[in-house]
C-alpha cells in the first residue's frame, strides 16, 4: 500500500472538489480516453480542460501516456482507493477515542470508590 | 460515508463526561494515545476560543488537531471546528451533545461532519459519494 502524506491527500481532495474534474474521473473510470475525447462534451476551451487535467495529474489521480500523437489519460486506482480509505479513517479514529474515554471513566469511578473506602 | 456518528451511554455523571471532553487535564488522560510523554493539549473553552491537541503515531510523528469552539452550553453541548494543523484549510465540525439519563449515566451523541463528501453532496446533485460507489465497483 502506498502511503500518502496529508499534503498529498489534501491535493487529492482539492482535485476532487470540482464538478468538471469529478466528471472527468467518472468518464475515465470506464475507459482510458484521449484528452480530445474528454474535452468534447464540455463547453470549454482545450486549455481550460487541460488545466483541470493538470490538477488531476498533480494529485496523482490520473496518469498520461503518449500514444502516437495523442495523449491518453487513465485512472490511477491506488490513489482513488487511498481517498476512500481516508474517509473511513475518522470512523476508526473516533471509535478508538470512545473506547479510551470509557476506560478513563471506569478508572475514575474506581478511583473515587477507592477514595471513599479510605 | 458523509459523517461519523457515535451514540453511546457511559456510566458517569454528566458533569464528569463534560469535563472529560472539555478540560485540559482530563483530555490529557484519555484523548492522547498511551505512551506519549508530553502530549500537547491546549484548550481555551470560550466561544471563539482555540484548542490544540497533538497525537503521536507509532513512527513518532506528531499530528495536531486544531480548531475553535463555536458553541458552548455547559454541560449539555459543545461544538468546535476541527482541522489537522498540517492541513488547516480542510475544516470539519465536531458536535457533542450530552444527556443526563440518571445520576450516574450519560448519553453521548457525537457527530463529526462537514467532510468534502458532505459539502459536495449539498452543492451538487451528483455528490462524489455516489461517484465513489461507482468507482469502487470499477476498481
Amino acid at each position: 500500500m502506498v502511503n500518502y502524506t496529508p499534503q498529498q491527500l489534501d491535493t487529492m481532495f482539492h482535485a476532487m472538489a470540482d464538478p468538471t474534474r469529478r466528471d472527468i474521473i467518472r468518464t475515465l473510470s470506464h475507459n482510458p480516453q484521449t484528452i480530445k475525447k474528454i474535452a468534447q462534451p464540455y463547453n470549454m476551451s482545450l486549455p481550460a480542460i487541460s488545466k483541470h487535467i493538470k490538477v488531476l495529474e498533480k494529485a496523482h489521480l490520473i496518469t498520461r501516456q503518449k500514444s502516437g500523437r495523442e495523449n491518453v489519460l487513465s485512472l490511477n486506482p491506488s490513489s482513488i482507493k487511498e481517498m476512500s480509505r481516508y474517509l473511513s479513517f475518522y470512523q476508526d479514529f473516533w471509535n478508538d477515542k470512545f473506547e479510551s474515554l470509557e476506560v478513563y471513566l471506569e478508572k475514575k469511578k474506581a478511583d473515587l470508590r477507592g477514595g471513599e473506602k479510605k | 460515508m458523509s459523517k461519523v456518528e457515535i451514540n453511546k451511554k457511559v456510566n458517569a455523571p454528566i458533569e464528569t463526561v463534560w469535563d472529560a471532553f472539555t478540560q485540559k487535564g482530563q483530555l490529557k488522560q484519555w484523548f492522547s494515545p498511551a505512551g506519549m510523554t508530553n502530549p500537547v493539549v491546549e484548550v481555551d473553552l470560550t466561544v471563539g476560543g482555540k484548542y490544540r491537541i497533538c497525537m503521536r503515531n507509532d513512527k513518532g510523528e506528531d499530528y495536531c488537531a486544531v480548531g475553535k469552539f463555536t458553541k458552548i452550553d455547559q454541560p449539555n453541548s459543545v461544538e468546535y471546528s476541527w482541522a489537522w494543523e498540517s492541513n488547516e484549510d480542510e475544516v470539519t465540525n465536531v458536535s457533542i451533545e450530552l444527556k443526563k439519563v440518571d445520576d450516574d449515566t450519560t448519553e453521548i451523541n457525537f457527530v463529526h461532519s462537514g467532510f468534502p463528501t458532505d459539502k459536495e453532496a449539498e452543492n451538487h446533485n451528483q455528490g462524489w459519494v455516489s461517484a465513489f460507489d461507482k468507482l469502487e465497483n470499477v476498481l
